[in-house]
């Protein structure tokens, strides 16, 4: 890729303001000026303290809520309202309780005017990449927490999207499991080759997964640092624990992320 | 309210039927204490019965010692029965209020739920419709009856008007309320995919309310089923309502009391109609169910 190549999506002069109830005059600003290009193909970790912003940043690339002012653009094309081919992973797995897996997976499907074959062979390709081929029939709540969010995940990537966006997918997971599946995540990434934003409050994660970490800072939210983190993708834990360039780039985070410099 | 009980998911989240020999371990786990469970039902149950007897004994007793206008004794009411049977008066008298009520409550439930879909999903039909739907439910609403006869005369018409009009706002109400109460994240989720309103409705809004149209449909079912009884005893007199109103008049207690629990046992029968229906239309409301394979 040239330095000259479009990016896949572009963030130029991005702010959001609520109004405040009562008596303020003065709306609350929860994002100022973010610039930020994402290259097609790479990883990029939001992160920060709560009330940075990096969700607000992340649902306004998915169209879910407007930008104040500023733009936001996916392959040139700027975003108004959901824009199509993103897929989402949502905190909590958001799985439609009375249908299946494989349900759930044919409801993001819905506006991609596929015959039945063509959609059963996305779901079954999806199904077999996360591993859930055996459990297609079960109903969410019969799945545990990982299964659940692996369903989230094989829902986001069933329409072979371009942009992968990921908010805090794993934080209600337990450690271990959260782990096994930042590996198999990472795997599945590498061989569709998705272009993804991850918001995370976990610094080992954002050093696991991404190409570069945007660190973002508070009141108002904004970006205080771009971090480069200079491994191939996707990677291994076992690579990372003990690893100095690795640890140097964790350390540098928490740093900024505390405020240390 | 919840889908599952918090418990239940909770060990079901825990415990993902991966493991052949941790699942044979649950299912003796679960016979177990399915034992236990039909042993406490037995329980209660033979509890319920037992205080039914005790309450029919002693009316019994005392019906024995009260002027029999005031009180029929059990056997009395059973005697009654039995004749009216006979005389073929209650049986065509049940049908009618059955036919009423299914008419009615029929109308009032579709009748509630569109109106209720449409106010929990538009603010601005919720803004025009919510007045009617607050003054109505605050309203006690049999005042209406001579209102009714006065437009629609004497009939048919007029009692199935009286039930929808008593059953339509507690539906409306919930079926409302549930579709206002579906989870931001799956509306989210649902406008990430691009769904049509309609498909949000269908699929994810719907879905989630039935919990909440199904106990609006419960009240609504007992309202029509006083509007029933009202419009057969104050419009038509024909029906259980009319065997209740005449009856009364007479001073014939015993048939009285016989139409009066012959109209229960509609109320019941009805009940029991939409909770199979419940289960049908919404296994995954179901603990039990959660694990069913389709």
């Amino acid at each position: 890729m040239t330095a000259l190549a479009e990016p896949c999506i572009s963030i130029e002069e991005v702010s959001k303001s609520y109004d405040r109830p009562g008596r303020h005059s003065t709306p609350f600003t929860a994002l100022a000026e973010v610039n930020l290009d994402i290259a097609d193909g790479e990883f990029i970790s939001l992160i920060g303290a709560s009330g940075c912003g990096k969700t607000t940043l992340l649902r306004m690339i998915s169209g879910l809520i407007p930008t104040s002012s500023g733009r936001i653009a996916i392959k040139g094309r700027e975003v108004a309202g959901v824009p199509d081919r993103i897929g989402f992973v949502f905190q909590d797995p958001s799985l439609l309780p009375w249908r299946t897996v494989r349900a759930n997976l044919a409801f993001a499907l819905q506006r991609h005017n596929l015959s039945a074959a063509e959609q059963e062979a996305a779901i079954n390709d999806k199904l077999e990449l996360t591993n859930l081929q055996d459990f297609a029939s079960y109903y969410p709540q019969a799945l545990s927490g990982g299964m659940q969010q692996r369903a989230g995940l094989a829902r986001a990537l069933v329409g072979d999207p371009d942009v992968l966006l990921m908010d805090e997918p794993l934080s209600a997971l337990d450690a271990f499991t959260r782990r096994r599946l930042q590996e198999e995540i990472a795997d599945i990434i590498g061989k569709i080759g998705a272009t993804t934003v991850l918001v995370t409050h976990d610094v080992d994660e954002a050093v696991f997964f991404s190409d570069r970490i945007v660190v973002m800072g508070t009141s108002p939210g904004s970006v205080r640092e771009v971090v480069h983190v200079p491994f191939a993708r996707p990677r291994r834990h076992a690579d990372l624990v003990g690893n100095p360039d690795a640890a140097a780039v964790r350390d540098h985070v928490l740093s900024l992320v505390l405020g240390l410099s | 309210m919840s889908l599952t009980t918090p418990r239940a998911s909770k060990l079901k989240a825990l415990s993902p039927p991966t493991d052949d020999g941790a699942g044979t371990r649950r299912r003796v786990a679960s016979r177990a204490s399915g034992n236990r469970k039909s042993r406490r039902v037995l329980k209660t149950v033979g509890i319920q019965i037992l205080s039914v007897a005790i309450f029919l004994t002693i009316w019994q007793i005392a019906g024995g010692h009260v002027n029999p206008i005031l009180l029929a004794t059990p056997t009395h009411v059973w005697d009654a029965f039995v004749q009216m049977s006979r005389d073929g008066v209650l049986w065509p008298a049940f049908l009618r209020a059955m036919e009423v009520l299914g008419c009615g409550f029929g109308i009032a439930a579709v009748g509630g739920i569109v109106i209720g879909i449409l106010m929990g999903r538009s603010t601005i039909a919720r803004a025009v419709l919510n007045p009617y739907v607050s003054f109505f439910q605050a309203t006690p609403l049999i005042a209406l009856t001579p209102l009714v006869v006065i437009w629609t005369g004497i009939g048919f018409t007029s009692e199935i008007l009286i039930t929808v009009l008593l059953a339509l706002w507690s539906i409306i109400i919930n079926t409302s309320e549930g579709i206002r109460n579906t989870p931001a994240n799956l509306l989210d989720m649902a406008r990430v995919y691009r769904s049509s309103e309609l498909s949000i409705v269908r699929n994810v809004a719907l879905p989630h309310a039935i919990p909440y149209i199904f106990a609006g449909l419960r009240i609504g079912l007992a309202k029509a089923l006083i509007g029933v009884i009202i419009g057969e005893m104050d419009i038509s007199l024909k029906g259980l309502g009319g065997l209740i109103q005449n009856d009364g008049d007479a001073f014939q207690t015993a048939p009285l009391l016989a139409a009066i629990i012959c109209s229960s046992l509609v109320g019941v029968i009805g009940t029991v109609i939409l909770e199979l229906l419940r289960r049908r239309i919404a296994p995954w409301a179901n603990t039990n169910d959660a694990h069913r394979k389709v």
